[in-house]
C-alpha cells in the first residue's frame, strides 16, 4: 500500500483553475496556494498561463501545466502540436492534452496514437499527461486509450478534464493501473473533492490529482488535521 | 416562409466531441439531401467532411476554441487560419468573455479585431453565451462585435445544462427567445443572429426565428424540418 504524507500533500496535487467562468481572483488563490502548501504543480485556464508562470517563478519545486486541445480533444494535430510550442515557450514544464475521443469512439487508434506521440515528440522531455476523458469511454475504451497513451510516450494518464459530467472514482483508477502496470503515472481529475476519495484513489494507484481551485485548500487543511491526530499521543 | 427557406436556415451540429465518425459523416449527408445550409463540426473533423460534401452547397462551419474560448487571441486565429486550409467556410468562435465580465474593452476589440482578420472573407461568427451575461454585457459586447465587423454572433455554446431549483435536476440550458429580442433590439440588421441550445422541437425553433434569429445551430435539424408547419 503507497504511503503518503499527509502533510505533503500538496506534492500530489495540481490546483486547476480551467472552469469557463475562472476569473483572476480565482488564478491568483491558485496560484496562492501552490505557493502556500508547495503544490507541485498550478494548471490555469490558458489566458492565465504566462501570467501564472511569472508568478510562480521563484517557486522551483511548482511548475504550471500548459492545456493543449482542451477540452475538447478534437483540434488538429498541428494545432496541438502549435499550442504545445506556444505553452512551453512561455514557460510551462507540463503539458495536459486532450486525445481525440472522436477516433478512439471510432476505432481509429492509430489516428489516437499518432495524435499523441506528435505531442510528446514536440514537447521533448517535457512530461505530457493525456486526458482519456473517462465519463464518455466504455471500460474496454478506457483500456484502449491507456494502452495508446502509454505506446505514444505519454508520462501520466489523466482520467478527464474536470469539465465531463461524470466524476472519476476509485474503480477506474484500478482498472488504469490494472492496464499500464508501471509504465506510466496516473492524474486523477474531474470531481474529486474530498480527501478521503484522494486517499483511496492512492491506493488503487493514482500519482497526481487535479483539484479545483475550490477545494483545494480545505483537502490540505484537513490532511494537516490528520497528520495532528495521528501524532497526538494516546492516553492509556 | 416555406420549407425550403427554413431549411437554409439550419446549421446541423454533431452536439459534442465524443461522436463517432459515423455522426459526423451523418450529419453530412442530412445536410446535402435535406438542403440545409452548412453543418457545425469541430476542426478535426473539417477533412473528412470537405471530402464528403464535395460539390455541394453545404458549407462548414468549424467549432474554433469549443467550447471555453479560454486560449489567447493568437492561438485562436492559428486555429482559424488552420481549419481555414481543411475546407471550413464559416467560424463559430468562443470568444473570451473573461474579458467582457472584467470590463476589459480594449482587450475585446482587439480579440474582435484578430479574429476578423484571420477570417478573412468569410463568415465569422462568435459565441455570445448569454447564459454568463448580464443584458449590459451582452449590449456592449454586441457593439464591439459590430464595430469590429463580426457577421453574426451566437446566443449560447448550446451544450449546457443548469441546475432547476424546483426539481433539483439538471436541465438544459435552452435558447432564450428573450435574449434574441434584447439582441435584435441591438443589432437591427447590421449582424445576424443564430440561435443555439437544445433547438429540438418545432416550437422553440419557430419562437426563436419569432424573436429575430436569421439561423439555428441544432443537432435535431432533421427533426425541426420535418415538424415544420
Amino acid at each position: 500500500m503507497r504511503k503518503i504524507d499527509l502533510r505533503q500533500i500538496g506534492r500530489i496535487m495540481d490546483v486547476s483553475a480551467v472552469r469557463t467562468d475562472v476569473d483572476f481572483h480565482e488564478i491568483n488563490q491558485m496560484i496562492e496556494i501552490v505557493r502556500k502548501y508547495h503544490c507541485i504543480c498550478a494548471s490555469p485556464m490558458p489566458w492565465a498561463t504566462r501570467y501564472t508562470v511569472e508568478q510562480l517563478s521563484d517557486m522551483e519545486d511548482a511548475v504550471v501545466t500548459g492545456v493543449v486541445g482542451f477540452p475538447s480533444g478534437a483540434d488538429t494535430t498541428f494545432i496541438k502540436v502549435a499550442t504545445a510550442k506556444e505553452m512551453l515557450a512561455v514557460g510551462c514544464r507540463e503539458l495536459d492534452m486532450v486525445i481525440n475521443v472522436s477516433a478512439l469512439k471510432s476505432g481509429k487508434y492509430q489516428v489516437v496514437e499518432n495524435d499523441i506521440r506528435a505531442v510528446v515528440e514536440s514537447a521533448n522531455d517535457i512530461p505530457v499527461k493525456t486526458i482519456i476523458e473517462i465519463c464518455y469511454l466504455s471500460d474496454d475504451e478506457i483500456r484502449r486509450a491507456s494502452e495508446l497513451a502509454v505506446k505514444a510516450g505519454a508520462a501520466f494518464v489523466k482520467t478527464g478534464t474536470g469539465w465531463g459530467p461524470r466524476p472519476t472514482t476509485v474503480e477506474t483508477i484500478r482498472l488504469i493501473r490494472k492496464t499500464i502496470g508501471s509504465a506510466a503515472q496516473i492524474k486523477a481529475a474531474g470531481g474529486i473533492r474530498d480527501l478521503d476519495t484522494m486517499l483511496q484513489m492512492v491506493e488503487a494507484g493514482c500519482d497526481r490529482f487535479g483539484i479545483g481551485v475550490r477545494s483545494a485548500s480545505a483537502i490540505i487543511e484537513e490532511a494537516a488535521r490528520r497528520a495532528d491526530e495521528m501524532e497526538m499521543p494516546r492516553e492509556n | 416562409m416555406d420549407k425550403k427557406t427554413f431549411a437554409s436556415k439550419l446549421e446541423n451540429r454533431v452536439f459534442d466531441m465524443d461522436v463517432h465518425d459515423t455522426d459526423v459523416s451523418n450529419a453530412c449527408y442530412e445536410a446535402m439531401y435535406h438542403g440545409l445550409a452548412s453543418v457545425q463540426v469541430f476542426p478535426v473533423m473539417i477533412e473528412e467532411c470537405a471530402k464528403l460534401l464535395k460539390g455541394s452547397e453545404v458549407k462548414i462551419a468549424a467549432l474554433i476554441d469549443y467550447p471555453h474560448g479560454g486560449f489567447p487571441p493568437e492561438i485562436k486565429k492559428m486555429e482559424i487560419l488552420d481549419a481555414k486550409k481543411r475546407g471550413a467556410e464559416i467560424f463559430n468562435v468562443c470568444f473570451t468573455n473573461r474579458n467582457v465580465k472584467d470590463r476589459k474593452w480594449e482587450q475585446v476589440g482587439r480579440e474582435l479585431q484578430i479574429l476578423r482578420e484571420a477570417a478573412g472573407e468569410s463568415e465569422l461568427r462568435i459565441f455570445l453565451e448569454t447564459e454568463y451575461l448580464t443584458d449590459e454585457e451582452i449590449t456592449k459586447l454586441c457593439g464591439y462585435a459590430i464595430e469590429a465587423g463580426v457577421d453574426t454572433v451566437i446566443t449560447s455554446t448550446g451544450l449546457y445544462y443548469k441546475l432547476d431549483k424546483e426539481s433539483r435536476t439538471e436541465v438544459p440550458l435552452l435558447a432564450d427567445a428573450r435574449d434574441i429580442r434584447l439582441i435584435k433590439s441591438v443589432v437591427g440588421s447590421r449582424m445576424k443572429i443564430m440561435a443555439q441550445g437544445f433547438i429540438d422541437h418545432w416550437d422553440l425553433a419557430g419562437e426563436v426565428l419569432e424573436a429575430g434569429a436569421d439561423m439555428i445551430g441544432s443537432a435535431k435539424a432533421v427533426r425541426l424540418l420535418e415538424e415544420f408547419h
